[in-house]
């Protein structure tokens, strides 16, 4: 019996060509381009945040916007989507040190869960 | 055929003692073979209110309120809890006195709070003065140095935690041999609190780690067997006790607890800084730094401490008398409680109700999946059982489903305690040589040390959502000790009998998992990849309550390096690390599962360490997984279209993948739900190792064998810390990657419950499964006959050089051990020397038959004429006698022919004359046991010429001595019944090839021909006297002579029908199993062993009949494959393998291993050189 996942059809990569009648240089996967979209506000708020104003072309955060993107989609696989990815870095950082400096996790307790023998 | 069964262990290079996972090899309890001492079952409840633990007292103050089970659960956490502070306190003391020495000037200030334990003295192992100590009592947070000050004034706060059920003397080092011992005594007096987890009992033994000296070693291995072996009768202390001789920390299971020494046999915890040790207490020499290597310390930061200091005997007190003079002894102040007080966080499951489970979200019940077979199998069986397995699955669409496997360390110690039990007369002790308490023991070591683990799966089914009414209501109901409502509970017993339904069918037979199940799974699941809790055969003895295996649950410690590949889980009743680094199923290629590969998540498990799985898996009915799909299509269809519009071309996997969707939409359109049904899933395996280094290795070869054997890409991904937490039934999925879209085939096609059990769970241990999965296997031969109503017939095939005399000969040991009455016929002579084993020795007998008198294999004799008592009274007991007798004449008659014809010349015997004179001849002589073969040649020396003829030439014969054995009465006693070891050899018999002509043997050969048949026949006649109910093994090798002549299938089918009758067990060996075939007696043999067969494909195909497994699909390379010797390796093979049948019809590969039993092995050595050793060492011996 032949058994086979239906992942390939899954793994079909997406991209945005470009506006009709415009087709752009380059074609990257529609969730890059949704990451950037949320990015460069994100960028500009915090910039805001610093110099209390805002600029009409943020070109520093399109660009950080641009590098922080690429990066996250050189992790990003069919396997990984991006919402892992950026997830992961966030809930797993803590420093990039090697043990001895571990981080002590809270103790997961069942210490209170009720126990019966039967349902009723 | 798949792939797996040729497929050789991946463990060739991994020794069979693995460091076990599961830790039974410590922690498992070994049986004591005792009467059964029963514990008091109620001991005066301690107080633990009064132990002065902010904590504990607000729980009892809040116990009234809350239900028993509630209380009862705080009331083992508090305990817990303390016994844990303890030791953590302990664990921290030596950390921060290891930081200390290593500055020069220690400062008077303490480093930190890290040194200021109460609890400090409790823990030093030498404290100079035992009075020091008050029982329980605490002593002022000091530097450990003044451990050596007598007068310490015992603080008048904290008095005596009294539910720690300390020795009078803890200060003691467990290097006294009495304290050692008092252990199980303490125990014995049943303070309930202390029995389970051994958790009060911990902190003592961490005071007890140091006393393993090398001294202590040999006392801590005296102890265990002081209470294991109470069973041996007399019997000289320690000889012939190879581990604990050796003193691994993996041979003590009852100290293992209490000794600080974990699991692995890797000391994880330092023993207690002997540097705080006053000279005088405990002579240094008693003390062996080696034991535990410095290096395993992972806490202390060894500076460079002056470690001569510590053991030079005149330095070290003068040092801390001076020290702990300058600085007086402050008033004991109250234990900072906070420093222990880490992080706790309640997991998700808040009740565990019979079979379900709720949090506050779900509510989940959970089936407990019981191992079905796989290995040698016909394929078109186990696709029935795939399907039926999918169906299921289909069955359950809709819910969330949690698949879970975990393991349980084989209760050696139940085994024991059966066969025990049902050897009522094991061999009485010879002094000098072990006893039979101290065989048990030794086999339940090497059970436990080779951990053997037992799988169980779990299938947890998520049914239902809590509406918020009935979280709120539980919440309430918790702060009055109550759980869930009782309404919604009995709602929720309604709706889940529908699974019941779906889940007990053929395919899964899933059974509702017991409360108590639950909580093992829980636990197992929080201490992932941890050892099991100690004494865990108590569980099953009730002696646990609810709760309290939960309660453990807060012992667990877990670290996490950033973005590290393992999560670390401390034990802090134990000191036991483990590093768990969990993988996730990644890409997978196609699948052939019956018929190539196997299960993909059974295959772990020929790994030799035990694994978890965890599967969080949506099953998506037809309506679902099609929307699911169709959605998907329109998305590639879509993006096709704008390469269209583009002007561009589009990739050509566009199409593929839109037309591959096609069809599986149509399949799903219109194909059954089994076929549209779809899991989308998560799929872990957690892999722990003792150091991170392991447990990475450990990963990285279950990626190369899933990658290599199933193009199954394993991934390690990050957030390990999540990822452990998810296999904790309830908690959240760590991450949305990897998730693993499929057929609900491919999903039964997981099948983690396989499994590869054979053999009857109460018999001796003869070795382990070597297939898929590692399982011990036990073989009782009387399990046929006295459970099974089965003849006791048992077949050994194999080539020369397969195992079959050594395993006849291990067989014949160990059923002579449990004082089964054994027989051995072994013509080439090499089982003769388990006669000269010391505890054998004096019931065991060796007869020569190349030496014996005259008529010692008289013909007539050899078949016993059956007694009147024997059969029933009455008409019908009449007849049946009589049936009986003739057909024993008959027999008789039949024989003698064959050893006529086997006597005279093949030329002679051909001839048509000669068949029809020997058998008027043997007519004419009475057939009793008291004729002879010296009738036979009388009278036919009285029929005619042609008979004077063939008179002359039996009478030519005789002329040779071995035929003499044949003419002439028998010795009267021959064989008395009384040794519990007959061995009958024909050394210096030349056996002849059976592929040659008879014409062309020698007349030597020729005559090893009767003599064999008529020696198989003594062999068995030693069986038909005495008691009828006696067990009784015959054990015949080189059967293979017995073909092609009526007598012989006559003996076999005589032997299997009388098997039961007389409770005889009959092992024969063979060449060829042809023999067998040949003789038609196949459905009279209950167990096969088929050893290596690799020089002819017709016999190992022969041999797969007799296994019944299918022919000719690849099985004979299986054969071939079997005791494969390593090329790479120089060394002997050091153990044998089979396929064995079992009674039940289980096939599996066996590796047999009876290393366990001291001098077996030397013994039952064929070769040469093991020969001389073996002689050398008995020369030694004497």
């Amino acid at each position: 019996m032949r058994l086979r996942t239906d992942d390939d059809i899954y793994r079909a990569r997406l991209v945005y060509l470009g506006p009709p009648g415009y087709t752009l240089p380059v074609q990257l996967p529609y969730a890059q381009y949704g990451l950037f979209v949320l990015l460069v506000p994100l960028y500009m708020g915090i910039h805001w945040l610093f110099s209390q104003q805002i600029e009409v072309f943020p070109a520093w955060e399109i660009a950080l916007a641009i590098v922080s993107t690429s990066y996250v989609f050189r992790h990003v696989d069919p396997d990984r989507p991006a919402r892992m990815v950026i997830r992961t870095a966030l809930t797993d950082w803590r420093r990039t040190r090697e043990a001895g400096a571990e981080h002590h996790d809270a103790r997961l307790v069942a210490r209170r869960v009720v126990v019966r023998r039967a349902i009723t | 055929m798949t792939g797996h069964d040729t497929e050789y262990d991946l463990d060739d290079t991994v020794s069979d003692v693995v460091p076990s996972v599961d830790g039974p090899a410590t922690q498992g309890p070994v049986a004591v073979f005792q009467p059964p001492r029963r514990r008091e079952p109620a001991a005066p409840e301690q107080t633990s209110a009064g132990d002065g633990r902010p904590e504990a007292r607000a729980d009892g103050a809040r116990g009234d309120l809350r239900s028993d089970l509630q209380s009862a659960a705080d009331r083992r956490a508090a305990e817990l809890r303390a016994a844990a502070d303890r030791a953590t306190q302990a664990q921290r003391e030596r950390l921060a006195s290891a930081r200390r020495d290593a500055e020069p000037p220690p400062p008077t200030a303490p480093l930190g709070p890290d040194i200021e334990s109460p609890f400090l003295e409790l823990f030093d192992a030498e404290a100079a003065e035992p009075g020091a100590v008050t029982r329980g009592g605490t002593m002022p947070r000091t530097a450990p140095t003044r451990a050596a000050q007598p007068p310490v004034p015992p603080p008048p706060q904290n008095p005596a935690p009294n539910f720690v059920p300390l020795p009078p003397d803890p200060s003691r080092p467990a290097s006294t041999p009495g304290r050692t011992q008092s252990q199980p005594g303490t125990t014995a007096q049943g303070h309930p609190q202390s029995q389970p987890g051994a958790a009060p009992g911990q902190p003592q033994g961490q005071t007890g780690a140091p006393g393993r000296t090398s001294g202590a070693e040999s006392a801590g291995g005296r102890s265990t067997s002081s209470g294991l072996s109470g069973h041996r009768p007399g019997g000289p202390a320690g000889p012939a006790r190879p581990n604990a001789a050796t003193g691994r920390p993996a041979a003590t299971p009852h100290t293992a607890p209490v000794s600080g020494v974990p699991v692995s046999g890797i000391p994880m915890r330092p023993p207690p800084d002997l540097r705080q040790r006053p000279v005088s207490s405990v002579p240094v020499s008693s003390v062996p730094v080696s034991t535990v290597p410095l290096s395993s310390r992972p806490l202390a930061p060894q500076g460079a401490p002056p470690q001569t200091g510590r053991h030079a005997a005149p330095a070290a007190p003068s040092r801390t008398g001076s020290r702990a003079g300058a600085k007086p002894v402050k008033a004991a102040t109250p234990p900072k409680q906070k420093r222990d007080r880490d992080a706790a966080q309640e997991i998700a499951i808040t009740e565990i109700a019979g079979h379900l489970t709720f949090t506050p979200h779900a509510v989940t019940a959970w089936y407990l999946l019981p191992e079905v077979r796989w290995a040698f199998r016909p394929d078109a069986e186990r696709e029935a059982l795939l399907s039926a397995i999918s169906e299921q699955y289909a069955g359950l669409a809709g819910f969330r489903l949690h698949l879970r496997r975990t393991t349980r360390p084989f209760p050696a110690d139940q085994w024991a305690q059966q066969l025990d039990q049902l050897t009522t007369r094991p061999l009485p002790a010879v002094p000098g040589a072990p006893g039979w308490g101290d065989h048990l023991v030794n086999a339940q070591r090497h059970l436990l040390d080779i951990n053997h683990s037992e799988g169980q799966t779990f299938l947890g089914v998520t049914f239902a959502r809590r509406a918020l009414g009935d979280s709120f209501s539980e919440k309430l109901l918790r702060a009055f000790g109550k759980g869930t409502a009782d309404s919604e509970r009995k709602k929720l017993g309604k709706q889940v009998e529908q699974f019941d339904e779906v889940l007990a069918a053929f395919g899964m037979r899933g059974q509702r998992a017991a409360a108590s199940d639950l909580e093992w799974l829980l636990y197992r699941s929080v201490a992932l990849g941890m050892s099991p809790p100690s004494m865990m055969g108590s569980v099953g003895h009730g002696r646990w309550e609810e709760g309290d295996l939960l309660a453990l649950t807060e012992q667990i410690e877990r670290y996490r390096a950033p973005y590290g590949s393992t999560v670390k889980l401390v034990n802090r009743m134990t000191g036991e690390e483990r590093h768990v680094a969990v993988l996730t199923v990644g890409r997978m290629e196609p699948l052939d599962i019956p018929e190539r590969h196997e299960p993909w998540l059974h295959f772990h498990e020929r790994l030799p360490w035990p694994m978890e799985l965890s599967s969080r898996v949506d099953i998506l009915g037809p309506q679902d997984s099609f929307r699911n799909l169709e959605h998907r299509l329109r998305m590639i269809r879509s993006q096709q279209l704008d390469y269209l519009e583009h002007g561009m071309d589009a990739p050509p996997e566009l199409e593929r993948l839109a037309s591959r969707a096609l069809v599986m939409g149509d399949e799903m359109t219109t194909g059954l739900p089994v076929d549209s049904a779809r899991a989308h899933g998560w799929h872990r395996i957690a892999i722990s190792g003792a150091t991170r280094d392991e447990c990475l290795e450990r990963a990285r070869s279950v990626i190369a064998a899933y990658s290599r054997d199933l193009r199954v890409a394993l991934q390690h991904p990050k957030q390990q810390d999540q990822l452990a937490r998810e296999f904790i039934p309830g908690e959240p999925i760590a991450n949305t990657g990897y998730l693993r879209r499929m057929p609900v085939r491919l999903l039964a096609a997981a099948l983690p419950q396989a499994a590869s059990t054979v053999g009857d769970r109460r018999g001796d241990l003869l070795g382990r499964t070597a297939g898929t999965c590692r399982r011990p296997v036990f073989l009782d031969p009387h399990f046929p006959m006295e459970v099974r109503e089965r003849s006791g017939l048992s077949v050994m095939v194999a080539e020369p050089g397969g195992g079959k005399s050594t395993l006849l000969g291990a067989m014949g040991y160990l059923n002579a051990r449990r004082g089964v009455q054994v027989t051995l016929l072994d013509p080439s002579g090499p089982l003769a020397r388990l006669a000269s084993m010391p505890e054998l020795r004096p019931y065991s007998r060796v007869l020569n038959l190349t030496g014996g008198e005259q008529g010692t294999l008289a013909p007539y004799s050899l078949i016993p004429t059956p007694q009147r008592t024997e059969f029933p009274p009455g008409a019908n007991g009449d007849r049946e006698y009589e049936i009986a007798v003739s057909n024993a004449r008959a027999e008789r008659r039949m024989l003698v022919q064959d050893i006529c014809a086997m006597l005279v010349p093949p030329q002679v015997a051909r001839e048509a004359s000669t068949a029809t004179l020997l058998r008027h001849a043997v007519r004419t002589v009475p057939a009793e046991e008291t004729a002879t073969l010296d009738d036979v040649v009388r009278c036919l020396a009285g029929i005619d010429d042609t008979g004077r003829e063939l008179a002359n030439l039996l009478l030519d014969t005789a002329e040779m001595p071995l035929a003499l054995l044949f003419f002439g009465t028998p010795p009267g006693d021959l064989l008395s019944t009384d040794a519990a070891l007959t061995v009958i050899t024909m050394s210096g018999l030349r056996l002849p090839d059976l592929k040659i002509e008879r014409e062309y043997w020698s007349a030597e050969e020729a005559l090893a021909l009767p003599m064999l048949h008529t020696a198989h026949r003594l062999a068995v006649r030693r069986c038909y006297s005495g008691d009828m109910h006696q067990r009784k093994l015959v054990g015949l090798d080189e059967a293979h002579f017995m073909e092609g002549w009526r007598s012989g299938r006559s003996f076999l089918v005589r032997l299997a029908r009388d098997s039961r009758k007389w409770n005889l067990a009959a092992l024969v060996a063979s060449q060829n199993p042809k023999d067998i075939l040949g003789l038609d007696v196949q459905n009279l043999v209950s167990t096969v062993f088929v050893g290596r067969i690799a020089q002819d494909p017709e016999i190992a195909s022969e041999a797969l009949r007799l296994l019944r497994v299918p022919t000719e699909v690849g099985y004979e390379e299986v054969l071939a494959s079997l005791s494969a010797p390593d090329a790479n390796s120089a060394g002997r093979l050091g153990y044998r393998e089979f396929v064995l049948r079992d009674v039940d019809s289980r096939v599996q590969r066996v590796r047999v291993d009876v290393s366990y039993v001291p001098g077996l092995l030397e013994t039952l050595d064929t070769t040469p050189t093991g020969q001389a050793e073996a002689r050398a060492a008995q020369g030694g011996a004497r």
